[in-house]
């Protein structure tokens, strides 16, 4: 029950949290043909038509196709993981309205199953740079920073949609809407450079892209500023501390909306 | 008045496993729900602000010792079902206190933590985690209650496959494994053959032998009348008798043959 503070029935419940995520993971691909493979396949398959459509457009890229890549990556796992977190409450609900299990650890698995996701399909990274002739030598500590900011970001957005979501079961389709429009202010499939003087303030001011200079600083061998690091650790983990103290308040409350 | 006095053990002093003070539950009605945000922004907030709330339940005292048995009986739509889930840990109590000394294992609709698309082993893990046992224990306990289950041939079959018999007895088998301080019992007994059932209510009295407190709700008055140490009929969320067993069930009877209508609580 309600014993303890949240992040000790978080660790009661570890075990059940690491089991909704492989369920997650091993039900998708479970009867497909390729498997684990279709979650590289997406974002490859991305990269081409991207590639194709758009690297005449932005000639001034070095190897567009890796360009886009280590965007479109990171920006998979972030949309996916938070729309799906957005649902998963509401899914669990025949699960929440029998057995008491913390609520955390829906929302948690499912951003927990997405990074698991992420991690393999950097594996595959190498061979894209290798194919494109990029360089592949990842700056590790930056990409690992880069990778602790992203999961958290994730992780507090996640959590904010979730509790949300119970509320008010539209949040998941404003929010896909926002994520639509946020693809487009994010630097993912263009050059920063591209963009005219008068919105030039647009990356500066969006979370998504800085974290997108960390991992492309890591991967692609961008120029990352001084203050950067720290600036993403900051509202990265920021993010994450009101996600949590949110739900966590909110949590009262969602027996009477499942 | 169809009231029986409370039974010797709810004196002060004498604290229960299961302990119940003054439970009130409000609970949100469904009518004024302003399920979405496009709602709530076209119709602000003097809407939202409408939701009424209905008592559940109120007024509800009652303990029960280790290895006690309370039989809850009412009508549909008493407040059984919330009185269990109140139990459970999943609605908080509006005034009042419940606690109770111990893990509580819930068995309310038996399979409801399953997941069909798994197979049973994988069900076996994710649901004994979810009743807040760790992986090892589980691992364990693996064997035993496939065999309490006898499921052996069948655990590494998507569940999708199975019967709801073969699902009942997995659920039961897993709910039980680790005896816990409060067993939730909701007419989940209906489900299972014969022999099912017959496992079931010898390993609920092994379980009540070793400390486990158990309430049950059951319309199986017969069933409740040979298990049960104490009684709890509920109408429209009140106490209308608790105690003795067969005095609240006379009671309880003797309204059903009148067709219903008002009780004084």
């Amino acid at each position: 029950m309600l014993r303890g503070t949240p992040l000790a029935r978080l660790a009661r419940f570890r075990d059940c949290l690491w089991l909704l995520a492989a369920r997650a993971l091993s039900v998708r691909y479970r009867r497909s043909v390729l498997g684990f493979a279709w979650t590289l396949f997406y974002p490859l398959g991305t990269m081409v038509i991207l590639s194709l459509v758009f690297s005449q457009l932005f000639v001034g890229v070095d190897h567009y196709s890796f360009y886009v890549i280590t965007g479109v990556l990171p920006w998979g796992f972030f949309s996916l993981a938070s729309i799906q977190a957005a649902d998963s409450l509401l899914a669990a609900s025949p699960v929440l309205r029998k057995v008491y299990v913390p609520t955390v650890v829906f929302p948690a698995s499912v951003v927990a199953a997405n990074f698991v996701n992420l991690l393999l399909s950097l594996l595959v990274l190498p061979l894209v740079a290798l194919a494109t002739g990029a360089q592949a030598l990842p700056s590790f500590w930056l990409l690992a920073l880069a990778l602790a900011c992203l999961l958290a970001f994730t992780g507090g957005v996640s959590l904010l949609l979730a509790a949300v979501n119970l509320f008010f079961q539209d949040v998941r389709y404003f929010f896909e809407g926002i994520l639509l429009l946020w693809f487009y202010a994010t630097p993912i499939v263009y050059p920063v450079s591209v963009l005219p003087e008068h919105l030039s303030w647009l990356p500066a001011i969006n979370p998504f892209a800085w974290i997108l200079l960390l991992m492309r600083g890591a991967l692609y061998g961008s120029v990352v500023p001084a203050g950067a690091p720290l600036l993403c650790v900051a509202f990265s983990f920021s993010v994450l501390a009101i996600g949590w103290l949110l739900f966590h308040r909110l949590e009262r409350r969602f027996y009477a909306w499942l | 008045m169809a009231l029986v006095p409370t039974a010797a053990r709810a004196k002060a002093g004498q604290r229960g496993v299961v302990q119940v003070e003054e439970l009130a539950v409000r609970l949100r009605s469904e009518t004024h729900r302003v399920r979405s945000l496009r709602e709530y922004l076209l119709l602000g907030r003097r809407h939202v602000g409408r939701v009424s709330w209905f008592e559940a339940l109120s007024g509800i005292t009652v303990s029960l010792q280790a290895g006690e048995l309370l039989g809850v009986v009412g009508d549909n739509g008493a407040g059984k079902t919330t009185f269990l889930r109140v139990l459970a840990g999943i609605v908080p109590p509006s005034e009042g206190r419940v606690s109770v000394a111990g893990a509580i294992a819930p068995l309310v609709e038996m399979g409801a933590g399953f997941d069909v698309e798994l197979t049973g082993r994988e069900n076996v893990f994710l649901y004994g985690a979810m009743l807040g046992l760790d992986r090892r224990r589980i691992a364990g306990l693996f064997d035993a209650m496939v065999d309490f289950a006898g499921l052996q041939d069948s655990m590494d079959t998507a569940v999708k496959n199975y019967s709801s018999g073969m699902v009942a007895r997995l659920g039961f088998s897993v709910a039980t494994a680790v005896p816990p301080a409060l067993l939730l019992v909701d007419e989940a007994l209906a489900v299972g053959d014969a022999n099912f059932r017959l496992r079931c209510s010898d390993r609920i009295d092994h379980l009540r032998g070793q400390g486990t407190a158990v309430v049950l709700v059951s319309h199986d008055l017969e069933l409740v009348r040979s298990q049960a140490d104490t009684a709890l009929w509920l109408h429209k969320g009140r106490v209308a008798a608790v105690g003795e067993v067969g005095a609240v069930l006379a009671a309880y009877e003797a309204q059903l043959e009148r067709g219903g209508g008002e009780v004084a609580a």
